[in-house]
């Protein structure tokens, strides 16, 4: 009797799949990737998300304002401040709180700092991701010093939580700004060591120069924000298209590169640093004197009532345009909080972006996007 | 030497002269190698601390001077796991068998001058033969483990040390030529009478040097166990002695080429005032405080580029040295 | 020669490399020993606790219970009773689940009688769950204002 040769499945055989993640090193958290593998050349890739779920846009209706000021830097762990403030601002302007001007400023300086420290970790992240080491523990050293100053303003290191309804909840000390300066200085002498060791070194070139294009048209079907958007050519920065807080006060630039490779993507992101770095020093000058808060315990005390409404409220935080929109029906409880997070459409495009490439490059262009999975599960 | 020659004797009563020589040899050469490995791990470690403003282990002995034997002991004591649906005899052969070939490599380099030390007329031939052997074994652990990342890790291993081979290879032959012999013993004495011959070879050396680091699998081409890409490489499932054994043969593997590079292009044990063996050892970790730094330094190359790196420029720059260096040799000299 | 060219700068690029990292070989460490060095924790802020009022010697909880509403998870267990001819009630106890606290800092916004502040403990590390609520009224030992007093 001959046998029916068993039709074996639909896809080719010359390829395998590799399941990457969740738990892998270089998956930046619990990220998984079902790779279509021909070799080592990615036919197809697929993003898996959702490990980290933690229903914070549920827990956001289920809560006063105020108390889910400590969840928004629970998203993006890395650029909390930046988040603390949004979540503070968009409130602010729904129920039309005055903040006071110190605390304007401050909110700038305290996220451009954060800001600064989400970079240097991403470009000791990415390093490693591409086999460097040592860099690492560089930028670490760099942002080390960056934290302390972040940690004596708010008392902590990661997760902020010093925004309030109406300015800060703790005031920068008077010797703030001399301690922010050094600070400042320790980094405009790093630049050079970092360009030496990484964006000078061949390896790292040859690693990164014409690996992970995306075009602009694709950028924009995905809503690709922040610096992989810059480093596509496209000078796009809520900073400066819809200025918000006190930054339409500050000089400062939108470093753009035309190539979209990760290589132009680790330059954007170093001139951004060096913009931010501008920044703090403009805010440190123009710091004025008076009062953080306008009143002490708004929402929280008193369980603020926002007029119904819906308000939409974009920063530019870290890894792109995060925004923010709030639905009152007047109660002391948001109706609807929805976050639209960077990563997640900065993720989306690597499954356009991927196939072609190696797997070593695979590693290359996730880390060259900067995702934050917490903030793409919520 | 009383003492071994006693010991020596005392095994000979049971097994005859010859076999008691070659057993007491290769376990003097093991507990050497076995120190080594404990001493270059904690230097590696150390070293790595101090290029990144750390500083190494700290806590236990002076100076974290006794990490590795507690990482040691620590290996020994855990658990060996063997995943389901291994291929059983190679799974467990393979870690075997990784080290052996470093082993005899490491019998053949040349001590000192002294008539009873590593006089073979094809010594290096030897070696770079026995080196290649590797290679299967790392094969074998990546296949046999049945799993997709060990694989990738075998595949790139087999790829990398077959290119990386044969520049070593043409960079080692430049030497024999200048010294019209493979002995190595007679390398190392024909320096002596002329200077170290990484001035008369430095690109000869450079390719050495590149090629030794490609085989060791260290960074910039430690492709084969890239950790943020195939998380460990073809020792992924192995763990506790099994991983150990790996572990053993890699950093052996930098003794033995090291002190081969060392031989070849360095003087071997040739210095004034201390005994060759010192001399020979100094020059060893010289070269491996070099790997040591050069991989805290540079990132990972991708796998493509490190191919077309060594067919495309170290294969033809050797031998255009290859070349130049014949006739300079038949030629001129 | 372009390709030469690319070739020596891109060699040089390895070179310049390996010197920085040979600068900092020798340069002066920036590790912590931590158990042996402690860190500076002067602003951190640390688990919630009560402040002893230079004035009193004791804290000035009045178990208003505005802390608990506000909590966003829930850590709080507050407890108090009027002592006899006292206007104001008086906390009796006091007790922070730090498993769930988030630090946020919200209950001491909240604190009418501005008894609550970040203490500076940063070891929060424990073996037992139970070991993780925080008796806050423990450092103050015997309540005065109770003592003699029948419950």
């Amino acid at each position: 009797m001959t046998a029916q040769t068993p039709t074996l499945t639909a896809e080719p055989l010359d390829t395998y799949t590799l399941n990457m993640g969740p738990q892998h090193p270089s998956t930046h958290g619990v990220l998984r990737l079902v790779l279509t593998l021909r070799g080592e050349k990615l036919v197809h890739v697929d993003p898996v998300i959702g490990y980290g779920h933690r229903g914070h846009e549920k827990m956001a209706e289920n809560r006063t304002y105020a108390q889910f000021l400590p969840n928004t830097s629970r998203q993006d762990y890395l650029s909390g401040v930046i988040y603390n403030n949004a979540w503070c601002e968009a409130v602010e302007k729904l129920a039309g709180i005055p903040v006071p001007e110190r605390a304007l400023v401050a909110r700038v300086i305290l996220a451009e700092f954060n800001r600064l420290a989400s970079h240097l970790m991403w470009i000791g992240a990415y390093l490693l991701d591409l086999g460097g080491w040592t860099p690492q523990l560089y930028t670490w050293d760099d942002r080390e010093a960056i934290l302390f100053l972040l940690e004596s303003v708010t008392g902590s290191r990661l997760t902020y939580c010093t925004g309030r309804f109406g300015g800060l909840s703790r005031d920068l000390d008077a010797d703030f700004p001399a301690r922010a300066r050094v600070v400042l200085k320790k980094l405009k002498d790093r630049w050079q060591e970092y360009e030496d060791l990484v964006e000078g070194n061949v390896i790292f070139v040859q690693r990164t120069r014409g690996v992970g294009i995306f075009t602009k048209e694709q950028c924009q079907s995905y809503g690709v924000t922040g610096s992989s958007l810059r480093a596509a050519g496209v000078a796009y920065d809520v900073r400066k298209v819809e200025p918000y807080g006190a930054y339409p006060r500050f000089q400062f630039d939108i470093p753009t590169r035309p190539e979209s490779d990760a290589f132009a993507r680790y330059w954007v992101r170093v001139q951004e640093m060096k913009q931010s770095v501008r920044i703090i020093e403009q805010a440190l000058e123009q710091l004025p004197d008076g009062p953080i808060l306008t009143e002490r315990g708004l929402g929280s005390k008193k369980r603020l009532k926002l007029p119904v409404g819906t308000q939409y409220y974009a920063v530019e935080a870290a890894r792109g345009a995060y925004g923010i929109l709030l639905v009152s029906e007047g109660g002391t409880e948001p109706y609807r909080a929805k976050f639209r997070v960077p990563s997640y459409a900065n993720l989306a495009v690597m499954q356009d972006v991927m196939p072609g490439y190696m797997v070593a490059d695979l590693v290359g262009i996730l880390g060259s996007i900067d995702v934050i999975i917490p903030e793409i599960d919520r | 030497m009383t003492l071994l020659t006693g010991l020596r004797d005392w095994i000979a009563g049971f097994l005859g002269e010859f076999l008691a020589t070659w057993l007491l040899g290769a376990a003097l050469i093991m507990t050497f190698l076995a120190f080594n490995v404990l001493f270059l791990v904690l230097a590696e470690r150390k070293l790595a601390g101090h290029f990144q403003r750390r500083v190494g282990p700290m806590e236990v002995g002076p100076h974290g001077s006794l990490q590795s034997i507690a990482d040691m002991i620590k290996l020994l004591g855990k658990q060996i796991l063997t995943p389901v649906a291994t291929d059983r005899f190679v799974y467990l052969l393979a870690p075997l068998m990784v080290f052996l070939p470093t082993l005899c490599v490491a019998s053949l380099i040349p001590l000192t001058g002294a008539e009873a030390f590593a006089n073979q007329p094809y010594g290096l031939l030897v070696i770079i033969a026995l080196s290649g052997v590797t290679v299967l074994s790392i094969f074998m652990a990546g296949w046999s483990s049945n799993n997709k990342y060990a694989v990738l890790g075998g595949m790139r291993s087999v790829s990398q040390v077959i290119a990386y081979e044969i520049p070593v290879l043409l960079a080692a032959l430049s030497v024999v030529m200048i010294a019209q012999t493979t002995n190595l013993r007679q390398i190392v004495e024909a320096q002596a009478n002329t200077h170290w011959y990484v001035l008369y070879q430095p690109i000869a050396a450079l390719l050495f040097f590149i090629g030794i680091t490609a085989e060791t699998n260290r960074a910039p081409f430690d492709i084969p166990e890239a950790e943020s890409e195939l998380v460990g490489g073809f020792h992924t499932e192995y763990s506790g002695m099994r991983f150990a054994m790996f572990f053993f043969a890699e950093y052996t593997n930098m003794l033995v080429l090291g002190a081969l590079g060392a031989t070849l292009f360095l003087g071997g044990w040739l210095g004034p005032w201390l005994p060759g063996p010192v001399w020979l050892l100094l020059k060893t970790y010289a070269v491996i405080f070099v790997l040591i730094w050069v991989r805290w330094t540079f990132p990972r190359l991708r796998f493509d580029q490190l191919m077309s790196f060594a067919w495309k420029l170290l294969i033809p720059v050797a031998l255009l040295n290859l070349v130049i260096t014949a006739i300079l040799v038949h030629g001129v000299g | 020669m372009g390709y030469l060219r690319r070739f020596a700068t891109g060699a040089w690029s390895l070179v310049v490399g390996l010197k920085v990292t040979a600068n900092h070989l020798f340069r002066r460490r920036v590790t912590l020993f931590y158990p042996h060095e402690l860190p500076d924790a002067s602003h951190w802020g640390g688990p919630i606790e009560l402040v002893t009022f230079p004035a009193t010697g004791t804290h000035d909880c009045i178990a208003c219970n505005a802390c608990v509403r506000v909590c966003p998870s829930d850590c709080f267990t507050v407890e108090g009773k009027r002592p006899e001819g006292a206007k104001k009630m008086r906390a009796t106890k006091f007790l922070i689940d730090f498993s769930t606290c988030s630090l946020c800092g919200l209950c001491i916004d909240v604190c009418p009688t501005d008894t609550l502040q970040y203490s500076q403990r940063y070891d929060e590390a424990f073996y037992t769950r139970n070991e993780t609520f925080n008796d806050l009224l423990a450092p103050f030992g015997e309540d005065p204002t109770f003592a003699g007093k029948p419950t």
